[in-house]
């Protein structure tokens, strides 16, 4: 897809006039003479004349079309390059994240889970495995009530998974081989995109998948990624990641056996619920199915093709529980990717790559469900207007992005998306206003500045309206200690401001077919508010379910609720939620209790304060995800993805993490919200060929000279 | 004022009748120059010749008799009347004056009427004819000052026209020259060389000798400047479009080569050729006339 990356640099297009009026100009200044006679003139020079015209018409010519490659030059052309989502030799790809283990309380770790959910490979497994089998008897009878049976792949887990499964089956990278040779030597081509959320060791799940892609050569990973994971899973890959709009459903892409291919018409029915879902056709060969995940738990689905000939006859996949999938085909499960439930995953992160059920109105009315051929068209959910595609840009550690970022940025708004855009200090604001926020006529950023203490936040309740489906809160948002300076753009709606009006929070704006909105606040500092996690899901969530939904209570969560120094605070009652609550009291912080909410590594929080009904949680101080569990259902999430704290082990281990995936750039497909370094190695610039061009019409512009020249001077 | 100032065509322009233009290039040209530059015109000793029954003894060279006891005859350069024919080429480019402050005709009309008189003075007939193609007008050879008048008035009222056909031209004057005489062609040859010639040969055969005056203004010889002009042809009105600047080399390498084609073939033809320029002075124009004419 072509893009222009600076198209303010086409105003400079005004210097194409100039050789044309040279030209034009020159024409009109024609003078007439008399003159005794045209014997010479006419007959000898005609031919002369003639080469003369064609030589300055062809000068034009060169000279326009220098002009106009310098300018495209200068307009930074971009061209999107797919061509690695779409090799041909794809054969499989699976990912384990072994988040799901943490869903399971008594379970020593995700990545434990994986080991357990591993063909034994017959050796007695050490000390501590017999909770490992507990665990998987219970997840395959789970899945055997919902029709499944169940075999994983776990290819990368995290935590002490490695250690766990090396403990047990003694090479874990081996175990992986033998399970990705076991379904690679399937007839056919399978290509199946899970989403990855988290991955907590990166160095752990470096050595495995790396040993797994050496040991597999024709293995090739489509890393789907739509949280805020894509930080690390873009780090591992090095490399490559594909916006995936359409995460978090599941795609799968699957090519016929020749046999099947053969016939036709290769019908492929799904059901979902034991209901007929839609029909497929096999195009070339290749059906493309988009599984609805999260449409709700006890899902479950299936596919098939009518006359056979898949290397899975029948494909199977089911929700066991809210957040997770299985996908089975031919009786076994191919992989177990947990997932999160719908409904806490669209209340409670805004930031995703496809968040359909943000309070803004869709372009469609909602009719729920999907429609055949796998095109999502609304959920439905809480009656919004249709589908809605969210795209967060987190720019606090944008420095030193390539301006490809911003314009894929830009291009994903012109084409119908959403996108949220936050600042932090240590944001190159010059780049964000030249390549984002003026291309999308947001206006312009200034300097970072403090704000009146105390000064509360304040709602254009109109703006608001206008802006979407948002409702009234009588209450403020809260307040804000430093913000940018902000010049709107005529077009930019203010929707929260501190004082007067002009003193901007939150703008917003449509922008051709999507919606732009901007935090003029620094998402960089912690105490920037009195919401002190960083960076960006808190505030959105406050955003939209405070600001936007009525306040606090009006979802049933209390998450409104703050608290200095990187605690996030909350009510017992509206973190328990439906289900019972593993989250200790002060006195019952002791030994051997089992607290639900764990840092990005799956470790407790070290300040879990609980005070009556009012729980403290933090701090959210490790680079990852932190999320906060309530029963088995994810309440919130608390994302760090801010390079300065983390820990210096963890910038060794991602060095080495990237060290060691090095080999295989090229072959790991990662696809998940573009952010700027992912973006930019999916972009292929133009501007060095425009330049090689310009540089060619300038030596042909040369040469055209010099042989008129020598044509004109030969006696 | 110099000669060159008092003859030059920017001054004797601003005067008022041909006869007193030709009266002062004449007296220019023949400023400390005693030559006629036509044979038998004048008493001058030409050379001795051994006496043979028959000739007349009255040329018979008495002292070369008495020192030398032997029969010689004087022979002087020319003894008979000459009729001198002038022939301007009056076509609508003759009227051209670029970058000069006379035109070609104008020039023309000056040198041909210093002949007449000059002519006159030495008792040849004279003649003059003017045209385009076909001659408009013909003044046969007389030697009478009423002719000379009538000749310089001819001169005097002449106005360029038509479209240059030397062919014809010179075809049809050949038809009426005398053997015997000489004849001046002032023209600027803006024609194919080969229709010049074939009408020049007619000429040469019918009588001695001939000139031809190849008269071009300075912009004819030097060529325009300017990038984007469009040229009109004066005879034909038509009209081209030309970058003078990037085109001049061509022209004056063309223009040499057509004016040495025409030179070398009135070689041949033993024709006087010679060209000169508006801007020259025109007792230089006529020494050099002359002076060949003499040669």
């Amino acid at each position: 897809m072509f893009s222009l990356l600076s198209p303010i640099s086409l105003w400079f297009g005004a210097a194409l006039a100039v050789p044309l009026m040279i030209h034009f100009l020159g024409r009109q200044r024609l003078q007439r003479k008399q003159f005794p006679s045209l014997l010479l003139v006419r007959e000898r020079f005609a031919k002369s004349m003639h080469r003369h015209r064609l030589k300055n018409l062809l000068l034009l010519i060169l000279r326009t079309l220098l002009i106009l490659c310098l300018l495209l030059a200068l307009a930074n052309p971009a061209l999107e390059s797919r061509h690695a989502a779409d090799k041909p030799d794809l054969s499989l790809a699976l990912i384990h994240n072994g988040i799901y283990g943490r869903l399971h309380a008594g379970v020593p770790g995700a990545a434990g889970l994986a080991a357990g959910l591993l063909p034994a490979s017959g050796a007695p497994g050490p000390e501590g495995s017999d909770a490992l089998e507990t665990q998987w008897s219970r997840l395959r009878a789970l899945d055997s009530s919902q029709g499944c049976v169940t075999q994983v792949v776990p290819v990368i887990a995290d935590g002490p998974g490695p250690r766990e499964v090396s403990e047990r089956y003694g090479d874990y990278g081996e175990a992986v081989g033998r399970a990705l040779a076991e379904a690679g030597s399937r007839p056919g081509t399978v290509r199946i995109q899970l989403p990855v959320f988290a991955w907590s060791d990166m160095t752990a799940s470096a050595s495995v998948l790396s040993r797994a892609l050496k040991e597999n050569p024709g293995l090739q990973l489509v890393l789907t990624d739509f949280s805020a994971g894509t930080g690390k899973v873009n780090a591992f890959a090095g490399l490559r990641a594909i916006a995936s709009p359409d995460a978090p459903t599941l795609n799968v892409q699957a090519r016929l056996s020749r046999a099947a291919a053969a016939g036709a018409p290769n019908r492929i029915r799904m059901t979902l619920n034991g209901r007929p879902f839609q029909d497929l056709s096999a195009a070339g060969g290749i059906v493309e199915v988009t599984l609805p995940m999260g449409e709700g738990p006890r899902t479950v689905g299936s596919f098939s093709l009518t006359k056979g000939g898949f290397a899975a006859p029948d494909l199977h996949f089911c929700f066991p529980e809210t957040g997770s999938l299985l996908l089975a085909h031919s009786g076994s499960a191919l992989a177990s990717l947990p997932s999160l439930g719908r409904d806490s995953y669209y209340r409670r992160i805004a930031h995703v790559a496809s968040a359909r059920d943000i309070p803004w109105p869709g372009p469609a009315p909602g009719t729920g469900g999907m429609k055949p051929g796998g095109t999502r068209t609304g959920s439905g959910n809480r009656g919004t207007g249709g589908p809605v595609e969210l795209k967060l840009a987190y720019l606090a550690a944008e420095r030193g992005a390539q301006p490809e970022a911003y314009a894929h940025a830009v291009e994903f708004v012109k084409r119908g998306g959403r996108l949220i855009i936050g600042v932090g200090r240590e944001s190159d604001i010059p780049s964000v206003n030249r390549f984002l926020l003026q291309p999308l006529r947001m206006g312009r950023l200034g300097n970072l500045g403090e704000t009146a203490t105390g000064q509360p936040i304040s709602a254009d309740r109109q703006a608001l309206g206008r802006f979407g489906r948002i409702p009234i809160d009588p209450g403020s948002p809260g307040t804000v200690r430093k913000r940018f300076a902000y010049a709107p753009d005529s077009g930019a709606a203010i929707l929260l401001f501190q004082g007067s009006p002009t003193e901007a929070v939150l703008a917003a704006r449509d922008f051709q077919h999507g919606k732009v909105l901007l935090w003029t606040t620094d998402i960089d500092d912690l105490d920037w508010t009195d919401l002190g996690v960083n960076p960006l899901t808190p505030l959105l969530h406050q955003a939209f379910q405070e600001g936007a939904e009525g306040g606090p209570g009006g979802s049933g969560n209390e998450n409104r609720s703050v608290a200095s120094d990187s605690v996030y605070a909350t009510t017992l009652d509206a973190i328990a939620g439906g289900g019972e609550s593993d989250i200790p009291s002060d006195g019952d912080k002791t030994a051997g209790s089992q607290p639900a909410v764990t840092d990005p590594d799956g470790r407790p929080f070290t300040k879990v304060r609980r005070d009556g009904n009012r729980l403290r949680i933090g701090p959210f101080d490790r680079l990852g995800i932190h999320r906060i569990i309530a029963g088995k259902d994810t309440f919130a999430f608390a994302v760090n993805l801010s390079r300065s704290e983390s820990s210096p082990d963890q910038d060794s281990g991602k060095t080495e993490f990237l060290a060691a995936c090095k080999p295989y750039r090229g072959r790991v497909t990662v696809l998940g919200p573009s952010d700027p370094v992912s973006v930019e190695a999916s972009v292929r610039r133009l501007w060095p060929a425009l330049i090689l061009a310009a540089l060619l019409l300038l030596l042909l512009e040369g040469l055209i000279s010099a042989t008129f020249s020598l044509r004109r001077n030969r006696p | 004022m110099d000669l060159n100032t008092a003859l030059s065509p920017a001054y004797l322009s601003s005067l008022k009748g041909l006869s007193l233009k030709a009266k002062l290039v004449l007296e220019g040209t023949m400023a400390g120059r005693h030559l006629s530059p036509f044979h038998g015109f004048s008493s001058e000793f030409s050379q001795y010749k051994g006496y043979v029954p028959g000739d007349d003894i009255k040329f018979l060279d008495w002292k070369v008799y008495g020192r030398n006891d032997q029969l010689v005859t004087r022979q002087y350069r020319d003894e008979t009347n000459a009729s001198v024919y002038l022939v301007l080429d009056s076509s609508e480019s003759m009227g051209f004056s670029g970058g000069g402050d006379v035109s070609k005709l104008e020039y023309a009309k000056v040198l041909a009427a210093s002949l007449a008189m000059m002519a006159f003075g030495q008792r040849d007939a004279i003649s003059v004819a003017h045209g385009a193609g076909e001659p408009s007008a013909f003044l046969p050879p007389r030697n009478s000052a009423a002719h000379l008048r009538q000749a310089l008035q001819m001169l005097e009222s002449l106005l360029p026209a038509g479209v240059t056909d030397l062919e014809s031209l010179f075809g049809r004057m050949a038809a009426r020259l005398k053997s015997g005489s000489m004849t001046f062609l002032f023209t600027d040859l803006w024609q194919d060389p080969k229709a010049v010639l074939t009408g020049l040969r007619e000429i040469r055969f019918k009588n001695q000798s001939a000139a031809l005056v190849q008269i071009l203004a300075p912009e004819e010889t030097a060529f325009l400047d300017g990038t984007h002009l469009e040229l009109l042809d004066m005879e034909t009105k038509e009209s081209v479009r030309i970058s003078a600047r990037h085109l001049k080399p061509q022209y004056l390498e063309t223009l040499a080569a057509h004016t040495e084609a025409l030179k070398s073939e009135c070689f041949d033809l033993n024709v006087k050729f010679l060209r000169v320029e508006t801007t020259e002075p025109y007792f230089q124009a006529m020494r050099r006339l002359l002076q060949r004419q003499r040669s």
